[in-house]
C-alpha cells in the first residue's frame, strides 16, 4: 500500500498579519431596513440609490439560497456587519494614510508595485478606499480612475446611473441582490475612444475586520478602439467567524475596445467569496479574463462574458487551487449573441488536503450567433483522495451553424514525472510543486511578472503541505 | 433465438397525468440552463402493467439471443419491467425493441455476476408518442455490461407540429473490482421531438473503466439533452472513464444540450470527456461535393451513419435487418 506524508502547511504571514480595528463607523451586524436607510445615510446618498437599495433588498429576500452549489448554511447575514469605515479618508498621497494601514498595503506591496508597474492604484480598506492615484500622463489621455461614490456624485453621475448594475441586476440572484443593497467602495473607470492605456490599473482589497462583509463595486467603461489591463487583488487576515465577500464588476467593452481583467484571489479562509463579475461585449470588441483563485472557505465564482456584437470574442484562463477547508466553485460563463463571435476557456484546478474544486461553466449559443465557435478545456489535478475534483461543464447551443468544442481530464500527477525530477536531485516536494506550477502555467504566462511570482509563490507556499 | 410478444393485460382507469421529475444529474447546476432534471408527463394510475419479464441466467451458461417486441401494444400508457440476474460467468444478449404509437414505460433492474457478460440492445423509434427507458445495472468482479441505444424519430412534414417524445435514464454502479461499462448511442430526433438521455456511470471498485459514446444527429425542430456523468467514488482507484459525443446540427430550429460531468474523489483515477457539436465540417462537405454529393444527400448520409456504426457492434443478423429497416422508415429512404 502507497503511504503518504503530510506536513502542516506553513504561515501565510504576510496576508494573516491582523491590525487593530479602530473603526470610524461599524454598521450594526445583520440585514434589516433599517441598516440600509442608515447605510444610505452614512454613504449620503442620491435619492435614487437609496431607492435602488432599498429595492434591491426586497428583492434579496424573496430569492432563494442556491441549492446547486457549496453549502453556505455557515453564513449568517444576523453575524454580518455590512458596513465598516477605517478612520481614514481617501488620499492619494501614501504618507498621509494612516500608518497601520499603510504598512499593511506595503506587505502586501503595492506601493511598491505602482512605483515599477501600474498606472493607477486603488487600494479599499474595509468598505471604503483609503487611498486612489493615477498618473498624470494616464490621466492627461482623459482615462478617468475614481472610487465609485466619487463618480457617482460628482461629473460621472449620470454615466454611473447609465451603467449601475444594468449588466448585473438584482435580480440575477441572491447576492447580486444583497450586492445591491449595501455595496461600497470599489473603483469606476472610463478609457475615452481609442485610447490605449498600456501599463495597467489595479484595484486591491483588503478586509481587515473581523466578522464584515466587503461589498464594492466596479464599474468600467472601455469605450469604442481603446485597450485596458485592469488587475484585481484582494486578501485578508484568517478569523475564527465568516467574513463575507459579496462583490459586483461590470465590464462594459465597446465596439473594436479590448479589456483584459486579472485577478488574483487570496482571501483568508474563513471567507465566504460570493462575487459576482460580468461583461457585455461589442462589435469586434474582446475581453479576456484572468483568474487565479486560492483564498477563502467557499467560493462562487463564474465570470460571465455576452458577446453581443458581431465578431467579439472572450477569454477565459484560470486556476484554481482548493486546499484543505476550502470549497471553490469556479469557471465562467459565455453567451455568444452576435455573428462570428469566439470563445476560449482554458482551466486548471487543484485539489489537495481535503479540498474541494469544482470547475462549472456554461457555454450559450443563441439563434442569432450564426458562426459562432467556442472551444472548452479544463483539467483537474487531485493530489490525495481526501480531496475532491468536480467538472461541471454545460452547452446549449441554438443554431446549427457553430462550431462548439470541449475537453476535459481529471487525473494525478504521474509518479513517473515525479521520479524523473528526483533522478535529477529534486527532493519530492519540490518536484511536485514544480509540476503543479507547470500545470498552473496557463495562468501564470498570462499575468505581469510580478505577478506570476506571486502566483507561483502561492502555489509553492500551497504544495509545502503535501508529500505524497 | 427467442421471441417475445407483449399485450396490454388491463386497460386505463384512471386518466389523470401526473407530472413525474425524472433524469436528475447527481450533481445540479443553474436551473436557467434547464439541465438538472426533467418533467415527464404520465398517468400513473392509468397505465397498464404488461407483465414482469425475468430472466435468471445460470452461472458459467451462455444464452441464445432474446428478442422482445412491444410493437402491439393497445393502450394509451403502457409500462413493463424486466429483471435480468447473471450469475458467475453467464453470458446474454438481450434485445428489446419498442415501435409503437402509444406511451411506454420499461424499467430494468440488472444485476451483472462475477466475470458475467450482459448485451442490451434497445431500438426506440418514437412517433407522436412517449418512451421512457430506465435501466438500473449493478455490476460486481469482472461482469461486462454493453449496452446499445438507438432512438429515433419520425421524418415529418414541415408543418407537422407533432412530437415524439424519448427519456432515456442508464445508472450503472460498477460495484466489483474491473467491472466494465461499454455504452454507445446513435440517434436521429426530427421535427419537434424531444430526447433527453441522463446516464450516471458510479466507479465504486477498483481498476474499473467505462467508455461512453454517443452520435447522433438534430432536424428541423428537434430538441435533446444529454446529461453523462462519470462519478469516481474514493474506493476506486486506478480506474477509468471517457465519454465523447459527436452532435451533427441539421436543422435550423434544434436546439441542443449537452451536459458532461465528471465527479471524483479518488486521486488514482483517469477521466476524460470530449464534445464536438456543430453542422457539417466545410472538409467533409468538401469530400461529398467533390463526388457529386450535394449538402442535403450529404446530411442524409451522416446522419445515417451516426446510427448505422451501431450495426457494426451487433453480431445478430435479424437486428441489424431491423435497423435498417428502422432507418429506412425514419429516412423515408
Amino acid at each position: 500500500m502507497e503511504e503518504k506524508t503530510y506536513v502542516e502547511d506553513i504561515d501565510r504571514s504576510i496576508y494573516d498579519i491582523k491590525d487593530v480595528e479602530d473603526d470610524d463607523f461599524r454598521m450594526q451586524e445583520g440585514l434589516t431596513e433599517e441598516i440600509i436607510k442608515k447605510l444610505s445615510e452614512e454613504k449620503d446618498d442620491p435619492e435614487w440609490m437609496r431607492e435602488f437599495r432599498l429595492e434591491s433588498l426586497k428583492i434579496y429576500n424573496e430569492l432563494k439560497v442556491p441549492d446547486w452549489g457549496p453549502s453556505i448554511e455557515g453564513l449568517d447575514m444576523d453575524h454580518i456587519a455590512t458596513y465598516v469605515r477605517p478612520k481614514s479618508n481617501m488620499e492619494n498621497t501614501w504618507e498621509n494614510v494612516p500608518q497601520d494601514i499603510k504598512e499593511t498595503f506595503e506587505r502586501l506591496g503595492i506601493p511598491q508595485a505602482e512605483r515599477k508597474s501600474l498606472a493607477g492604484v486603488g487600494a479599499q480598506y474595509d468598505s471604503e478606499l483609503v487611498y486612489h492615484n493615477v498618473k498624470d500622463e494616464v490621466a492627461e489621455q482623459g482615462v478617468i480612475y475614481t472610487d465609485m461614490e466619487s463618480a457617482m456624485k460628482g461629473e460621472y453621475a449620470d454615466m454611473v446611473k447609465e451603467y449601475f448594475m444594468k449588466l448585473v441586476t438584482p435580480r440575477d440572484h441572491k447576492f447580486a441582490a444583497l450586492h445591491g443593497a449595501v455595496w461600497s467602495g470599489g473603483s469606476f473607470v472610463y478609457v475615452p475612444k481609442n485610447t490605449d492605456v498600456s501599463i495597467p490599473l489595479q484595484s486591491y482589497f483588503r478586509l481587515n475586520a473581523k466578522g464584515a462583509g466587503q461589498f464594492e463595486h466596479t464599474l468600467i467603461i472601455v469605450d469604442e478602439g481603446a485597450n485596458l489591463h485592469f488587475i484585481e487583488g484582494c486578501s485578508a487576515p484568517k478569523y475564527n467567524v465568516a467574513n463575507l465577500h459579496a462583490g459586483c464588476v461590470e465590464l462594459y467593452v465597446k465596439k473594436n475596445a479590448k479589456l483584459r481583467y486579472s485577478t488574483i484571489e487570496n482571501w483568508s479562509k474563513n471567507m465566504y467569496n460570493l462575487n459576482t463579475k460580468r461583461a457585455v461585449v461589442e462589435e469586434g470588441g474582446a475581453v479576456e479574463w484572468v483568474s487565479g483563485s486560492f483564498g477563502s472557505h467557499v467560493g462562487y465564482l463564474y465570470p460571465m462574458s455576452v458577446l453581443k456584437g458581431d465578431n467579439s470574442r472572450m477569454e477565459f484562463t484560470g486556476v484554481t487551487f482548493a486546499g484543505n477547508g476550502q470549497n471553490l466553485d469556479t469557471g465562467a460563463k459565455v453567451v455568444h449573441i452576435g455573428k462570428n463571435t469566439s470563445s476560449y476557456m482554458n482551466t486548471r484546478s487543484i485539489s489537495k488536503s481535503g479540498g474541494i474544486s469544482t470547475f462549472r461553466s456554461s457555454v450559450v449559443v443563441q439563434k442569432t450567433a450564426i458562426n459562432a465557435k467556442s472551444a472548452v478545456s479544463c483539467e483537474s489535478l487531485m493530489l490525495d483522495s481526501e480531496s475532491r475534483s468536480d467538472t461541471i461543464p454545460a452547452m446549449d447551443i441554438r443554431t446549427k451553424d457553430a462550431n462548439i468544442g470541449h475537453e476535459a481530464k481529471i487525473g494525478s500527477i504521474s509518479d513517473d514525472a515525479v521520479f524523473y525530477l528526483m533522478s535529477r536531485g529534486m527532493s519530492e516536494e519540490d518536484a511536485r510543486a514544480l509540476i503543479v506550477s507547470g500545470f498552473a502555467d496557463n495562468v501564470s504566462k498570462e499575468l505581469p511578472l510580478e505577478y506570476a511570482v506571486e502566483m507561483n509563490n502561492l502555489i509553492r507556499l500551497e504544495m509545502k503541505g503535501s508529500i505524497g | 433465438m427467442t421471441e417475445l410478444e407483449s399485450k396490454s393485460s388491463k386497460n386505463n382507469k384512471d386518466n389523470a397525468i401526473d407530472i413525474m421529475d425524472i433524469n436528475a444529474m447527481p450533481a445540479k447546476t443553474w436551473y436557467w440552463l434547464g439541465v438538472n432534471s426533467a418533467e415527464l408527463s404520465w398517468n400513473k394510475n392509468g397505465e397498464s402493467l404488461l407483465g414482469e419479464k425475468a430472466f435468471t441466467l445460470n452461472a458459467g451458461r451462455k444464452y441464445e439471443d432474446v428478442i422482445i417486441s412491444y410493437s402491439d401494444i393497445k393502450s394509451e400508457f403502457n409500462h413493463d419491467r424486466i429483471v435480468i440476474n447473471a450469475a458467475e460467468g453467464s453470458e446474454m444478449t438481450l434485445i428489446t425493441r419498442l415501435d409503437m404509437s402509444y406511451n411506454m414505460r420499461l424499467y430494468f433492474d440488472i444485476k451483472i455476476g462475477k466475470n458475467a457478460k450482459l448485451k442490451l440492445i434497445e431500438l426506440c423509434k418514437v412517433g407522436d408518442n412517449t418512451i421512457y427507458s430506465d435501466i438500473d445495472t449493478t455490476c460486481d468482479e469482472g461482469g461486462e455490461f454493453e449496452l446499445i441505444h438507438m432512438f429515433t424519430g419520425m421524418k415529418r412534414l414541415k408543418d407537422d407540429k407533432k412530437e415524439g417524445k424519448i427519456y432515456s435514464n442508464v445508472k450503472v454502479d460498477l460495484v466489483g473490482d474491473k467491472s466494465d461499462f461499454r455504452y454507445d448511442m446513435g440517434y436521429l430526433a426530427q421535427g419537434n421531438d424531444i430526447f433527453d438521455y441522463n446516464i450516471i456511470v458510479n466507479h465504486i471498485g477498483k481498476k474499473t473503466n467505462c467508455e461512453i459514446t454517443a452520435n447522433g444527429a438534430l432536424r428541423d425542430s428537434a430538441h435533446k439533452i444529454f446529461r453523462g456523468t462519470i462519478d469516481f467514488k474514493t474506493g476506486s482507484s486506478n480506474s477509468t472513464g471517457a465519454e465523447t459525443e459527436t452532435v451533427l446540427m441539421l436543422g435550423d430550429d434544434v436546439v441542443n444540450k449537452t451536459v458532461p460531468v465528471i465527479l471524483c474523489s479518488e486521486e488514482n483515477v483517469s477521466g476524460t470527456h470530449g464534445a464536438s457539436i456543430g453542422e457539417l465540417d466545410e472538409e467533409t462537405l468538401f469530400y461529398f461535393e467533390s463526388r457529386g454529393i450535394d449538402k442535403a444527400v450529404a446530411e442524409d448520409i451522416m446522419a445515417r451513419a451516426s446510427i448505422e456504426r451501431l450495426s457494426g457492434l451487433i453480431e445478430n443478423e435479424k437486428v441489424k435487418e431491423i435497423i435498417e429497416d428502422i432507418l429506412k422508415d425514419v429516412l423515408g429512404k
